[in-house]
């Protein structure tokens, strides 16, 4: 049994310095690297070596329009690529609430999505052109 | 003499700073500070002299 369990609804996004936590309604890091095969004669099974780091994160936004907000944001940076840090909770970074650090290449938004009397919401996976750091403290 | 940037923050937080503080480009060195300006989540407000340790 898990002796600790964390609530997931503290997490903290900033995305090119502006918090959007409050925006956020779902985040998810996919922390992955490619695998390169290097299966030979004589291998018995298909063997694999760690390749380059390919991560994704994929946020849940609810649009927002005004400055310092979701729309503001990203659309501003669309194109380039900005930092993402990300953490558990709000609180200092530590060994318990590290932060996760990386690069997001700004390369697709849904500006408008949403039908009469639906929230405005988009949700983006956005690719890491870094490895993804993390930080204790 | 070297200069530093000064921003203010005009909405949200950024740089762990809300509206009305203020930030220099040290607390934005890895931020797209260009975008941020286009966003309206900041704006120049000044240049000060960076303090220069070498001189004292």
């Amino acid at each position: 049994m898990a002796t600790t369990t964390v609530l997931s609804n503290t997490v903290s996004v900033v995305i090119n310095s502006v918090d959007l936590s409050d925006q956020v309604t779902n985040a998810t890091i996919n922390q992955q690297f490619d695998e390169l095969e290097t299966t030979s004669m004589g291998s018995t099974s298909r063997v694999f070596v760690k390749g380059l780091e390919s991560s994704t994160i994929t946020l849940d936004f609810l649009n927002s329009y005004v400055a310092s907000e979701v729309y503001a944001t990203l659309q501003a940076a669309y194109g380039t690529s900005v930092t993402c840090v990300m953490k558990p909770t709000t609180a200092a970074v530590s060994a318990t609430n590290p932060s996760f650090t990386a690069s997001i290449l700004i390369n697709n938004l849904t500006p408008i999505n949403g039908g009469p009397g639906d929230l405005q919401t988009q949700s983006i996976t956005f690719t890491c052109t870094s490895t993804v750091a993390i930080a204790t403290s | 003499m070297e200069l530093i940037m000064a921003y203010e923050v005009l909405a949200g937080i950024v740089g762990g700073k809300e509206a009305g503080q203020t930030l220099t480009d040290e607390d934005l060195a890895t931020a797209n500070i260009d975008a941020l300006i286009a966003s309206g989540s900041i704006k120049p407000i000044t240049a000060k002299p960076k303090k220069d340790e070498a001189a004292e």
